[in-house]
């Protein structure tokens, strides 16, 4: 019995009398538009936070004008202004692409949500291969990205989908290698059941066995992660003051912001399988706290992460893309591997 | 099965959901062609040219580079999962299939394969100071 | 492999007018490899205004508002040049306190103009903050400049003769003040850019400027200092009080963005102590030696050239007058003129499509300089 089902079977039991499939539609759909509203929301809220934590970095206030209390509903006039803003296509562009590239990239973010677990009970979609599948649901969004560098018939846009490409491709490898050294530990790809593992205090996380090595082999995640989700440092293809904006420039409107859509939720599925795999998921950091729900300690992990994130953003500079690929073949690479064998070394004796 | 159902739905409900949102804004957007809103944009300047253009095939190396070892990681998910129950042997197996990939990283590391061009000041007078 | 690269076809890329990351309205273009840049080209005239023109038809007295627009980031080194170099043809001394104070003023300016550039500098490459922290820090001295002239951007301050007003009464205390504010500031400026992993990997061996080329391209103020050429004009041929104040000339060797960048962050140090400096040695007295009524103004037949030290290097005003009211020929040799057009184009050649506006944004390219 899938979780999910059970989940909802217990909130609504009329549903169990369904035939299998109709009920699994109905849970599947209503799971899907939970994940969206979610996604909007956390982009709503996401990107107010980061304007008010850049200004509060920045010496300045950020938003504080729409809505009254510190700007709290800037982004959501923002939203509506693109909803109804003019959406242009170039004439030039290759139409049918052009238009399916934001499509693609938003589902292909949307997806990774099925395998993410919020509690005991509440994943979407329990798979015995749930971090492959996440891993490789999200390499999608290269291909959306490539389609609407490639479709708008800009040289920026090429460029910065070239350079998305090139970039997101490299960092798979440290980013598979590294989690590669917790399913080590895990020895599951199931994402339950990597959080069940994990049980117990704050020191049967992953990060925290056999240490120092998933130590290590987190922050190469964490910094892996950040050039698959193209944040600063690491933000090559949307450089502001190289390409303009990269593979979007063409795009406006709501194709536009779909786009940044699937940035936020990209960032904070890097977030969830951080949390989940290394730091314990769901899991109170100690036994005698584990009367507060679990999805709080959930959000609660991948939020942080998210924040350091826009942390970072806020004071780095950008990398050249000699340097870029530098640091993901020859530094993360190769660490990433060494991992590998020393935690297989450390288990075999 | 059932999770690879849903799995299913979140693709298909994911694209119908960006569809209709984007049929919405599209009932709601003004819409006036004007001809040069519809020019590629090139910092202000007409575009000369297409930008469907011959690229680099620095790019194609790369991608070749990372089709092996995606497929060298595809190799160890599974190894990772059944490697308590395996022991030595999957440990000794795999160090073999990991140090022939090294092998194959440490040949396109020398090779020069994995430099991106680095920038290079090419000032003609200094060419031609070691020419001389 | 070699043989694909070399047949790979030229990609024609215009980098500007409008780009976020040019200094201003200027365009590059670019002919690419890949991101390899092979040949580049600017081509300029988005915003010629014909500033020396103008001047041939405006009274002497009204040019003063005409140079200032030459540079927006730092106005005070043209103003400074005009007034010396009527001062010159006409011979009119200049009171002692009004030296002190233009010093004052120009060093004031070059803070700003550093403080600016450092934003632009970082902006290029991503780093967003550096710009809100140093743009807002550059308000304090504006504010200054609004107290002391009344204008924040373009002071119009210095003129034939002097200076236009006295210091207001506790003038010095904030200026004081603001000194010591920027000073506590460098720290964090330190951490942030000038000591960041990333920025010096960036910085460094990029943008490199021939050493013994250098000179005879005509390169000037921090990027000559940048290559480990000591000439500062207020060194070498010291003008106002320059010769009386104690400052130590900064030069970096390494030729490339990174020593560039060292100058300007060392230079603004110094500027702090030029100022200290002058707000304890000013003396009292007149600001001003006044001439004729500005509009039976008729500076005497002659010409002057006169030179000073802007933040971006050297800055040449010849003024030429036929003894009428108006100005027979003002022109003006700015620095941006040989950094953003022949040094530009050299040192492009070959960087990486990222580089450029970084390479910009070192040399202190100014569009609306290049073509006043």
């Amino acid at each position: 019995m899938e979780p999910i089902l059970q989940f909802f079977y217990n909130l609504v039991p009329g549903l169990a009398d369904l035939p299998l499939w109709i009920a699994a539609t109905i849970v599947g759909a209503i799971v899907v538009v939970a994940m969206f509203t979610y996604i909007a929301l956390f982009a709503l809220i996401g990107i107010w936070l980061e304007r008010k934590i850049s200004g509060h970095m920045q010496d300045r206030l950020g938003p504080m004008e729409v809505g009254g209390w510190h700007g709290w509903a800037q982004t959501i006039a923002d939203t509506v202004k693109l909803l109804l803003k003019e959406d242009i296509v170039p004439d030039k562009a290759d139409k049918p692409l052009f238009r399916f590239a934001p499509i693609l990239v938003f589902a292909a973010a949307l997806s990774a949500f099925a395998a993410i677990p919020w509690s005991r009970s509440f994943i979407p979609a329990n798979l015995n291969v749930g971090l492959l599948y996440i891993l490789s649901i999200s390499s999608l969004v290269v291909i959306g990205i490539l389609m609407g560098g490639w479709a708008s018939n800009n040289k920026w846009s090429l460029y910065g989908g070239m350079r998305a490409v090139a970039q997101i491709v490299s960092y798979e490898i440290p980013v598979s290698l590294s989690l590669i050294v917790a399913v080590l530990i895990a020895g599951t790809l199931d994402m339950q059941q990597i959080v069940l593992n994990q049980s117990g205090s704050i020191l049967s996380w992953n990060v925290f066995r056999f240490f120092p090595f998933p130590f290590i082999a987190f922050f190469i995640y964490f910094i892996a992660s950040l050039a698959e989700v193209n944040r600063t440092p690491f933000d090559l293809p949307e450089a502001e003051s190289e390409l303009v904006a990269g593979f979007q420039t063409e795009y406006s409107g709501m194709r536009w912001s779909f786009f940044m859509l699937a940035e936020y939720a990209d960032m904070f599925v890097v977030a969830a399988i951080a949390t989940t795999v290394f730091l314990g998921g769901w899991q109170a950091p100690f036994e005698f706290l584990t009367f507060i729900p679990a999805a709080f300690w959930f959000l609660g992990k991948a939020l942080l992460i998210v924040f350091v994130q826009m942390w970072l953003r806020w004071t780095l500079p950008r990398l050249r893309v000699d340097q870029l690929m530098y640091t993901a073949w020859k530094v993360l690479t190769p660490f990433s591997f060494a991992l590998i064998v020393f935690v297989s070394l450390w288990k075999i004796l | 099965m059932t999770g690879f159902y849903i799995v299913f739905l979140f693709l298909v409900l994911g694209m119908l959901i960006v569809a209709v949102t984007l049929l919405l804004s599209r009932l709601l957007q003004p819409r006036k062609r004007e001809k040069d809103k519809f020019i590629p944009y090139e910092c202000g300047i007409v575009p000369e040219g297409e930008a469907w253009i011959q690229f680099n095939n620095r790019f194609y190396v790369i991608a070749l580079i990372f089709i092996i070892f995606d497929v060298e990681v595809l190799f160890l998910f599974p190894w990772a999962v059944v490697f308590d129950t395996m022991g030595m042997v999957a440990f000794v197996e795999m160090m073999i299939f990991i140090a022939i990939l090294l092998v194959g990283l440490a040949y396109v590391w020398a090779k020069g394969d994995l430099n991106w061009v680095k920038p290079k000041p090419r000032l003609a007078h200094l060419a031609k100071k070691k020419g001389e | 492999m070699a043989a694909l690269l070399t047949k790979e076809k030229e990609t024609t890329l215009y980098l500007g007018p409008q780009h976020p990351g040019i200094t201003g309205n200027m365009m590059v273009e670019l002919k690419l490899t890949g991101d390899t840049i092979q040949r580049a080209k600017t081509h300029v005239g988005y915003l010629h205004r014909a500033f020396e023109k103008l001047m041939e038809e405006r009274l002497w007295m009204q040019c003063f508002p005409i140079v200032c627009r030459i540079c927006v980031p730092e106005p005070d080194p043209n103003e400074e040049n005009l007034a010396r170099a009527i001062e010159e043809i006409e011979g009119r001394e200049v009171p002692e306190r009004a030296q002190y104070i233009r010093v004052l003023m120009l060093e004031l300016a070059r803070i700003t103009a550093y403080l600016m550039w450092m934003g632009g500098q970082s902006g290029s490459m991503g780093l967003y903050t550096m710009p809100q922290w140093s743009i807002g820090d550059r308000d304090y001295i504006l504010d200054l400049f609004e107290e002391l002239t009344g204008g924040r951007v373009y002071h119009m301050y210095i003129w034939a003769g002097g200076v236009r007003r006295d210091l207001p009464v506790g003038f010095k205390d904030r200026v004081r003040k603001v000194m010591d504010y920027i000073e506590s500031r460098l720290v964090d400026y330190d951490r942030l850019l000038f000591e960041n992993a990333i920025f010096l990997k960036r910085a460094q061996g990029i943008g490199i400027i021939d050493k013994e080329k250098a000179l005879e391209w005509g390169v000037v103020g921090p990027p000559l200092r940048g290559c480990g050429i000591a000439h500062d004009v207020r060194k070498d041929e010291p003008y106002e009080v320059y010769d009386q104040l104690d400052f130590e000339l900064i030069t970096h060797e390494g030729n490339d963005v990174y020593s560039r960048a060292m100058v300007r962050r060392k230079e603004i140090e110094q500027s702090i102590h030029i100022i200290r400096q002058v707000l304890d040695k000013m003396p009292s007295g007149p600001i001003h030696n006044p001439g004729p009524n500005p509009l039976k103004w008729k500076v005497p037949a002659g010409d002057a050239y006169v030179r000073t030290e802007s933040a971006r290097g050297e800055f040449g005003y010849y003024v030429v007058s036929d003894g009428s009211l108006k100005p027979r020929r003002v022109h003006v040799r700015g620095p941006a003129y040989v950094h953003g057009i022949a040094l530009l184009e050299h040192l492009l050649q070959g960087a990486n499509v990222a580089d450029v506006s970084f390479i910009m944004n070192s040399l202190g390219t100014c569009p609306p300089e290049i073509e006043r």
